[in-house]
């Protein structure tokens, strides 16, 4: 079936990268000062008609498309919004920042956007090639964005160092992808999952697939034991970079596993949940023992998300739906989180407070109250401090654990949670306790700080109602 | 023989054979030039060979993209590396063994495979016949553009990254480079280049 309104939001994203592509290469013709704002804005623009068009399907518009290359569902329809909604807020926060350190041309622009594209792309695909083709124009635009200050060395080797990597997982998903076409014909997610159960259960080949697919996909996400270039990136990219790196593409590793693990390799899931399970577990300890190490903020946040990694994955080994919501919920939540600690620090700066070191935070409390409140917000909520919606978060993934019968797993995640609440609780002890002489800033509001604001107090406001974006997940993941 | 089934065999002959001789000629030529020159005739003679058993597209885009893309880029790589021919040379005897066991190893492959085709081994799966309606052209138009069009535009936007990344990671902008600007070249006048000086013609000093 061929449809524009279900590939809407990719042809808007994709017309925006050529829009801005085509205001690039006439730059010497035009005014310099219509292209600083015209750039901006036709990406921002861009993101938000797709952002429409994903709100705008309904019901009536679910479906396969394009010969089974993207389908349309409830998850589709939400996590194309969150993709959509996340590059639109992430653009905002980090416009002026890249533009202040001059590295905000086009370029920076249309890789957004076609990174966005790829994770778009991911989150809709029914089809293994699409997938593939996605997760390369997501991987793709990372290694580029991530370089983009090219001349500083760090950035040079974080981004070198994913991009080799990245490379070899590239490979090793293709190649379990094409074991699993070899097995069965098809390139179809929906009919891999049918011929998997006709194979039955034990086929040596198809567990092989599996591990090669299970690897490669936790790669992308960053769990250990392959998590070694989350702390290179983060530290390395500029800080704008981070805050994108760190929270969109987690939307499209969470579509990867929902839409290959949980509904193409559904029958083989005995295989490999405890796998997963191995990977969660090493991730927590990894993640949570890694980052009480970390002087620096932002590696700091990096150990963290490798433990947050684990926690969403112990969510999907579950294999059950309850525990595939709940990653979902936890990712969602997650995204939600480091987008506000990443543009605090976006914030700061633009406030000529450099954070690098945690002691740089070190009393932020007496001259940014309102920022130091927010950073509070979010340590609180990634440490999972009852109020705010990341202990909902893990709730659920505790509760889903319990469901499917792993106590001993469920307690072991407790315990990490509660090493991991020591290193956020230590960031909120040096804004507030430590004492620096910087005298109190005021300063304006503009229009990006006013949404990370808003951002930051959705953290608070969805813990207290947390049922609403729980209902969402549910009803995504609903089969 | 028809006459039809009768010119089909002599196209193939002839350019079959141009095809091995000038095979040969790229492994013997003395310069790398000439060696590239010949295998533009082999995938010349490739494509008619290709063309005459059905795949009319696949020998056209064989000219277009190898003949027209990849060995022009060959050429220029080899004339501007200004290759030494007599070092390439050398070691010929060491290396003979090797390439004769994997001469060897190609025509026992290529042999088994006819072999196992006539003795009625179909693991290779039967090759669709082609009939004289059928146009390949148009089959892989109908796939590509119509059953793979979204990953086929998925896969233009993954280039089109690699473009804009390339440009991104090398085009270096230096203040100070004097480069021409062949629009001012033509536009220039005399007097903005030469300025009329009245020097006093003098006498000579007399030292």
């Amino acid at each position: 079936m061929m449809s524009f309104s279900a590939v809407a939001p990719e042809i808007w994203i994709a017309a925006g990268v050529l829009a801005v592509v085509g205001f690039e290469a006439l730059r010497s013709r035009l005014p310099g000062n219509f292209l600083k704002t015209a750039i901006p804005a036709t990406a921002l623009l861009a993101l938000a008609l797709a952002l429409i068009e994903a709100l705008f399907w309904n019901g009536a518009s679910q479906g396969v498309f394009y010969d089974g290359s993207l389908v349309i569902d409830a998850f589709s329809r939400l996590f194309v919004a969150a993709a959509c909604l996340g590059a639109l807020i992430i653009l905002f926060y980090s416009v002026t920042d890249m533009e202040r350190h001059g590295l905000g041309r086009g370029e920076y622009h249309a890789l957004v956007l076609t990174a966005t594209l790829g994770v778009v792309v991911i989150i809709t695909a029914a089809n293994l090639l699409v997938l593939y083709l996605g997760l390369e124009l997501l991987s793709l635009s990372l290694y580029t964005l991530i370089s983009i200050d090219r001349e500083r060395i760090p950035a040079a080797e974080a981004a070198m160092k994913y991009f080799f990597l990245g490379a070899i997982a590239s490979g090793v998903l293709l190649y379990g992808l094409s074991l699993l076409y070899g097995l069965s014909g098809t390139l179809s997610i929906a009919r891999l999952s049918v011929d998997l159960v006709a194979m039955g259960p034990g086929a040596l080949l198809a567990w092989v697939a599996a591990v090669f697919v299970l690897v490669a996909l936790a790669f992308k996400f960053g769990a250990a034991p392959f998590h070694m270039w989350v702390p290179d990136v983060y530290e390395g990219a500029p800080t704008p970079i981070t805050l994108f790196v760190a929270t969109l593409p987690e939307l499209a590793s969470i579509a990867l596993f929902v839409r290959l693990l949980s509904s193409g390799l559904s029958p083989l899931v005995r295989d490999w949940s405890g796998m997963l399970i191995g990977i969660a577990v090493l991730s927590l300890l990894v993640g949570n023992l890694g980052a009480l190490l970390q002087t620096n903020f932002k590696r700091l946040l990096a150990y963290s998300a490798i433990g947050h990694v684990g926690f969403i994955l112990l969510g999907i080994a579950t294999g059950t739906i309850r525990g595939e919501v709940a990653a979902v919920y936890y990712t969602l939540v997650y995204v939600l989180m480091t987008a506000v600690a990443f543009g605090l620090l976006l914030a700061l700066r633009a406030r000529g407070r450099e954070i690098e070191a945690i002691d740089d935070l070190a009393g932020l409390g007496q001259s940014q109250p309102w920022w130091s409140l927010l950073m509070l917000f979010a340590m609180f909520s990634l440490a999972g401090v009852p109020p705010f919606v990341g202990f909902w978060a893990k709730l659920a993934v505790l509760r889903a654990l319990l469901a499917a019968g792993f106590p001993v797993v469920a307690v072991f995640a407790v315990l990490m949670a509660v090493v991991g609440a020591f290193y956020y609780l230590r960031v909120v002890k040096v804004m507030y306790f430590d004492r620096a002489d910087h005298p109190l800033v005021r300063g304006n509001f503009s229009l990006p700080e006013l949404v990370l604001s808003l951002n930051g107090l959705a953290l608070f406001i969805l813990g207290l109602v947390p049922n609403s974006l729980w209902g969402l997940c549910t009803w995504a993941i609903r089969r | 023989m028809s006459p039809s089934a009768w010119l089909q065999e002599t196209v193939f002959w002839f350019f079959g054979t141009v095809l091995v001789l000038a095979a040969l000629r790229v492994i013997t030529a003395k310069h790398p030039v000439h060696a590239a020159l010949f295998l533009v005739l082999c995938f010349f003679n490739t494509a008619v060979l290709w063309i005459l058993s059905g795949a009319e597209f696949l020998g056209l885009v064989l000219v277009l993209i190898y003949v027209g893309a990849v060995l022009v880029l060959l050429l220029f790589v080899v004339m501007m590396l200004d290759v030494e021919v007599a070092k390439l040379r050398e070691g010929f005897v060491r290396y003979a063994p090797l390439g004769v066991v994997i001469a060897c190893l190609l025509v026992f492959e290529l042999a088994y495979v006819f072999w196992a085709h006539a003795l009625g081994f179909h693991a290779l799966g039967h090759l669709p016949r082609v009939t004289a309606t059928h146009n390949n052209t148009r089959a892989l138009g109908t796939t590509l553009y119509r059953h793979d069009l979204y990953p086929f535009e998925l896969a233009g936007m993954i280039l089109l990254v690699g473009l804009i990344a390339a440009i991104l990671l090398t085009l270096r902008r230096r203040p100070g480079i004097r480069s021409q600007n062949p629009a001012q070249q033509v536009r220039v006048r005399a007097r903005d280049r030469i300025r009329l000086v009245s020097l006093p013609s003098g006498r000579r000093h007399s030292s």
